[in-house]
């Protein structure tokens, strides 16, 4: 790549041998006035007439991603969609092609007053939510991914600007749920933040799980059958950062200042709650963690409760634990490597645990089997 | 250039008809492929058409990318062979033009200002006058090593010649711009750099 200094590149110095000194250090002169002259035809080129040009003429260019499945989603995940439909989503609002007369016509005030309002719209943050039942691929403006599991959103500063044109001083993105991203390597620090941790990156791969995961339900509870999931994840959902490849730094929200770095693939920590330390690095086998992205499903000893909320979440089904369950929060490993049902899932859960399941309007309910089985 | 495109990626998603890669593509590349094309072809109008005839081909093509090619190189090529084809057929349909365009044809060329302007004529517009009096070959080696940011191996294959060849045409544009320079402020060579 070119710089500005103003010495020649390799190849060209090799070339150079047998010139002069004088003689190369003076090409190398012309070279770096080179790197301060700008090509005058920027100034004719306008990208976005040529891009409304390009999609009048090719429509077919311009429509929202067909539901085809991106490139490194395997095919299981049928339910995978291809990210938001909106594409060059970096540029603000687009200037038309040309300028009407009668816009320069109207008054200062409706102006501004737009202006305000579509700076105030381009402010809002940028949202990209998978529902249950739904994995998504979002494409970051940096040109980094994340796929996200169900039941996930993902929330970041449009074009990660603090202003239009204004690079904001990091690149920022807000996590509830599990998302696996893939960053790409660039100047300003990458982060995520979590309702209890925040993750520093360079460019890497890793999976960050933030749910209420071992959010017991009452066990004292009385009704007949309780749902598994308290639907709005608690505000101190437990984080876990699996490292895949690269190199990132966990810490909780509110102690930045101890912080556990991750630079072994398969590495772990988990950020309990806001002001609660990571835990140190330990080893993972990185199959479970990013089981969800090939379709799978995966849960390493973790609580019964956890796990279907986990199922409800992957199957925008409502699962229920009949009172006759016992030991609720034990817990039960699982690992599937490609798509499986839910009943497969309830089937073997129930006969690990030795119970019995039996479909609700909106899902299932589990329930202790009869003491004779 | 403060980023280098991911062109990897876009490879790699454009194979997979991902068009928001398609437009991410278009957003980083666009100014480049037109700055290109512009410096082969005669006027801006026919940069524009060429420069989007290269996108709708790369789209076209986006099936038979290969991730271990530069998509880079790849875009260029394209760009280069329908600007030199516009150009071909442009020349048969106008027979008056004469077949100097080595020499006329392309942009830079800012029309020479006359000398009480001179402090406004910046050296800038000098040079790319001078850019353009070059031969066609020497100022596209120039301009893709030097402007775009392509290596010389990069650049070699966009053109379909060898790197040394290359390195010669590059070294024969800075001798001939060396020799523009010196005429005009010898002082702009004097600095050392060693």
């Amino acid at each position: 790549m070119s710089t500005d200094s103003p010495s020649l590149p390799d190849f060209l110095e090799e070339r150079l041998q047998e010139e002069s000194p004088e003689g190369r250090s003076s090409l190398g002169a012309v070279w770096g006035l080179l790197g301060g002259a700008d090509a005058p035809a920027t100034e004719e080129a306008d990208p976005d007439a040529a891009w409304d040009a390009l999609t009048e003429a090719h429509p077919e260019l311009d429509a929202p991603p067909a539901n085809g499945t991106p490139a490194g989603t395997a095919p299981q995940t049928e339910q995978t969609e291809a990210a938001p439909k909106s594409r060059r989503r970096q540029r603000p609002a687009r200037r038309s092609r040309r300028a009407h007369s009668w816009r320069v016509a109207m008054g200062l005030a409706v102006a501004t007053l737009v202006l305000a309002g579509g700076l105030w719209l381009w402010r809002q943050p940028v949202t990209i939510t998978a529902p249950p039942g739904q994995q998504r691929t979002a494409a970051l403006p940096d040109g980094s991914t994340a796929h996200l599991n169900s039941g996930t959103t993902l929330t970041y500063r449009r074009g990660f600007q603090s202003w239009p044109f204004v690079a904001a001083a990091r690149r920022a993105v807000e996590l509830g749920g599990e998302a696996f991203f893939e960053v790409e390597d660039g100047d300003r620090p990458f982060r995520i933040e979590t309702a209890s941790a925040e993750v520093a990156v360079t460019g890497t791969r890793f999976n960050v799980r933030a749910r209420s995961g071992n959010a017991r339900p009452e066990h004292a509870d009385r009704d007949d059958a309780r749902s598994a999931a308290p639907r709005s994840a608690a505000p101190a959902a437990a984080t876990e950062v699996t490292l895949i490849e690269g190199r990132v730094e966990v810490a909780a929200r509110t102690r930045p200042e101890r912080r556990v770095v991750l630079s072994e693939p398969g590495a772990r920590s988990q950020v309990a709650g806001p002001d609660a330390a990571p835990t140190p690095p330990e080893r993972a086998a990185p199959k479970y963690a990013l089981a969800w992205r090939n379709g799978g499903f995966a849960a390493q000893a973790r609580p019964l409760t956890s796990v279907l909320q986990d199922l409800e979440r992957r199957f925008d089904a409502t699962l229920r634990l009949h009172d006759s369950v016992e030991e609720a929060r034990a817990p039960v490993s699982l690992y599937y490597p490609e798509a499986p049902d839910l009943e497969t899932i309830l089937h073997d859960l129930c006969t690990a645990r030795n119970l019995n399941y039996r479909p609700t309007s909106r899902g299932f309910e589990l329930f202790a089997a009869p003491a004779g089985r | 250039m403060p980023d280098t495109p991911p062109f990897e990626e876009w490879c790699r998603r454009l194979k997979a008809s991902d068009r928001e890669a398609y437009a991410a593509l278009f957003d980083a590349m666009y100014e480049p492929i037109f700055r290109y094309v512009r410096s082969i072809t005669s006027s801006a109008e026919a940069a524009r058409d060429v420069a989007q005839d290269t996108f709708i081909r790369l789209w076209e093509a986006r099936a038979s990318l290969s991730p271990s090619q530069s998509l880079e190189a790849y875009l260029y090529r394209i760009a280069r062979n329908r600007a030199y084809n516009h150009e071909r057929n442009r020349r048969t349909r106008d027979e008056k033009e004469p077949a100097v365009r080595d020499k006329t044809a392309a942009q830079p060329a800012s029309p020479a200002r006359p000398d009480d302007q001179a402090d406004a004529d910046r050296l800038e517009d000098r040079l790319w006058q001078w850019i353009g009096e070059l031969t066609g070959r020497q100022r596209e080696a120039l301009v893709l090593t030097r402007f775009e940011g392509l290596s010389h191996e990069e650049t070699a294959d966009v053109m379909g010649i060898s790197p040394r060849t290359v390195n010669n045409h590059i070294v024969r544009a800075l001798k001939h711009l060396r020799g523009r320079i010196h005429d005009y402020e010898p002082d702009l060579l004097g600095r050392d750099e060693h």
